[in-house]
């Protein structure tokens, strides 16, 4: 179970190098019997900065939110733009706080004001035209990267995590999507959904309403539409995986409440529009071997392993005071050859993964970052 | 065997290997840069389980991100056809303009700032008062339990004089109460757990620390904790003037 298939270690080196030269020297070194250690991990992408989009100064207006996205945006347009050289193709989750209902208009908590529906709209617009011109617009000169923009919330348990929410989530990104395609920033940028799920039953929601609201966003899905869950997997089994799903048990909750590995299936990957980008927080690997069991129990019960966007670390949000939990401050490239290194040690889960992200807070401790 | 036709057969095998090679990445399609990686996991998926009438595996998922790459094309034809011949000198005019055409942009949107705050009202006295915090630390370094929102006491009210207090505890040390006041975290004078807001009343909050157990949790293993009880019950009094618990 825990070998790699030999031909997945070739065709593992063969995605690493694009060109004829390198593609020799791989073949060459497979063939010679070296070919163990060359390429061991995939080559990591660029790194998002992907935000908490907390909005805790009472003081603040929507307007001053929208400049703030729009020079975040048109920091990472420069950046794709001068630093990274050739094409790049990212994804950037805006983490707009868990789903709220206000007299009936729904939002995000924006971890501390209200954010409605058409104020996230309108604020993820700014990112991708910041984005747009950071990158050159349409002008001589400029570069033809592509980002797409992961607009989420979560489950957490005092919100309205329900179906008409995941609804009204679904729209909402239809919405920035038919701007963009109407748009020349669509040239260049895309939106997706997305969910931090997570598991632990005393801050968030049991599985029921977590896959209700999934339920919502799919039931209006259209595609490209994808909802991303950068959420995690809390509690779920680290080894023996069958194909009769365990439970997630986190200490201290009661097991009649706790997700299954069935739930977070479901939720990152089962719903039809459900890509899984969960967090790799953990420095000693505890997260990517529960993401690497859920793989595991897609191919085992339905046959078919999970395929996994990329990690979300936090080391961004660890840097701000007062920091994070002991022991969660994986750099992105500690997340990203973690993941990658689990799952590609069995040959049922052994794939490529898309992106990398790396979350931070806007406003933390009275700072504006 | 001499150590020259040992030479030639190493050198004729690594030969070989290499043509083996230089075939192999000719027949590789190479990834056209409008593929995006979403689009290239999606045929992945769909060729190994084949294309069905619902879920990821549908034509019509597919269709939605090939229509994507589609776009994505035209945009870069278009571009390439445009200004394909462009030379250093137009590139980075081009580049300076779109500067220019951003900065515009961020102007207007400054602008609108600006005539939004003028405009700005204090806040009606729904939304004052004590209010719960909808969402846990996602880096589960605190642990929030309510705020308290309005405006500085005896004072006119405006964003200046706004104040938004946050209470809570430490999650790494429970016992350990404190509320947040613009930024800045002033522990309770005792350990005693979580405090909550309970009243204010001229520009004095009253504060009840939490009893309860709280789990400190692995981060390896959340199956896995160590378990914190706190003793709560006791009232605390913070003066928003001063800044300081009395």
């Amino acid at each position: 179970m825990n070998e790699t298939h030999p031909l997945r270690k070739i065709e593992v080196l063969c995605m690493k190098r694009e060109n004829a030269y390198s593609v020799i020297i791989g073949v060459l070194g497979a063939s010679l019997g070296i070919g163990e250690n060359v390429g061991a991990v995939q080559t990591k992408p660029p790194t998002n900065v992907s935000w908490y989009i907390s909005s805790t100064s009472a003081t603040e207006t929507n307007q001053s939110l929208y400049i703030w996205l729009y020079n975040k945006g048109f920091e990472l347009g420069q950046r794709d733009l001068n630093q990274q050289p050739g094409i790049q193709d990212t994804a950037t989750i805006l983490h707009f706080g868990c789903p709220v209902v206000q007299s009936g208009v729904y939002g995000a908590s924006g971890y501390g004001r209200f954010l409605n529906t058409a104020v996230i709209n309108e604020a993820t617009k700014q990112y991708a035209l910041g984005y747009y011109y950071g990158t050159g617009a349409n002008n001589p000169g400029a570069e033809y990267s592509y980002l797409r923009i992961v607009v989420g919330t979560s489950n957490s348990k005092n919100c309205n995590v329900t179906y008409a929410h995941g609804q009204a989530w679904s729209q909402m990104v239809r919405d920035v999507g038919d701007w963009l395609a109407q748009a020349t920033t669509g040239d260049k940028v895309q939106v997706r959904g997305g969910i931090d799920a997570e598991t632990d039953t005393v801050s968030f929601t049991t599985a029921g309403p977590a896959r209700n609201w999934v339920d919502g966003y799919t039931s209006i899905f259209v595609s490209p539409y994808w909802l991303y869950d950068f959420g995690d997997a809390g509690g779920c089994p680290q080894s023996g995986t069958t194909s009769t799903p365990k439970l997630c048990l986190i200490s201290g909750q009661s097991s009649s409440l706790a997700w299954s590995q069935e739930d977070v299936y479901y939720v990152s990957y089962g719903a039809a529009p459900s890509v899984p980008m969960p967090q790799i927080y953990s420095t000693g690997g505890g997260n990517a071997r529960s993401w690497q069991q859920i793989s595991l129990y897609s191919y085992l019960r339905y046959g078919f392993r999970i395929e996994i966007a990329g990690p979300l670390s936090q080391s961004g949000a660890c840097g701000q005071p007062p920091g994070c939990a002991t022991g969660t401050n994986n750099t992105s490239t500690q997340a990203w050859t973690q993941l990658w290194t689990e799952l590609n040690n069995n040959v049922n889960t052994a794939q490529d993964l898309l992106f990398s992200a790396d979350i931070k807070w806007r406003y933390r401790n009275g700072v504006l970052y | 065997m001499t150590q020259k036709a040992k030479i030639i057969t190493v050198l004729t095998g690594i030969l070989v290997v290499s043509g083996i090679g230089v075939i192999f990445a000719l027949d590789r399609p190479q990834r056209d840069p409008c593929t995006s990686p979403e689009l290239a996991l999606l045929r992945r998926i769909q060729l190994e389980r084949g294309l069905s009438g619902k879920g990821k595996e549908s034509h019509e998922v597919l269709r939605g991100f090939e229509e994507e790459e589609a776009r994505c094309l035209n945009a870069r034809a278009e571009h390439e056809a445009r200004w394909g011949n462009a030379t250093p000198e137009e590139k980075a005019k081009g580049l300076e303009e779109a500067r220019r055409e951003g900065e515009q942009h961020r102007k207007e949107l400054e602008e609108a700032a600006r005539l939004e705050k003028l405009h700005k009202k204090p806040l009606p006295d729904s939304e004052l008062g004590i209010k719960p915090i909808l969402d846990p630390d996602p880096t589960k370094v605190l642990i929030w339990t309510n705020r308290w929102l309005g405006y500085e006491s005896g004072k006119e009210k405006s964003d200046a004089t706004l104040i938004d207090v946050w209470a809570g505890g430490f999650a790494n040390n429970p016992l350990q109460g404190f509320i947040e006041v613009r930024g800045k975290k002033i522990n309770t004078p005792t350990a005693t757990g979580p405090v909550k807001i309970i009243s204010e009343r001229d520009g004095v909050l009253t504060l009840k620390s939490l009893k309860g157990e709280y789990a400190v949790l692995d981060p390896e293993d959340e199956s896995k904790a160590d378990v914190v009880k706190t003793p709560g019950g006791v009232t605390y009094y913070f003066d928003l003037r001063t800044r300081t618990f009395q």
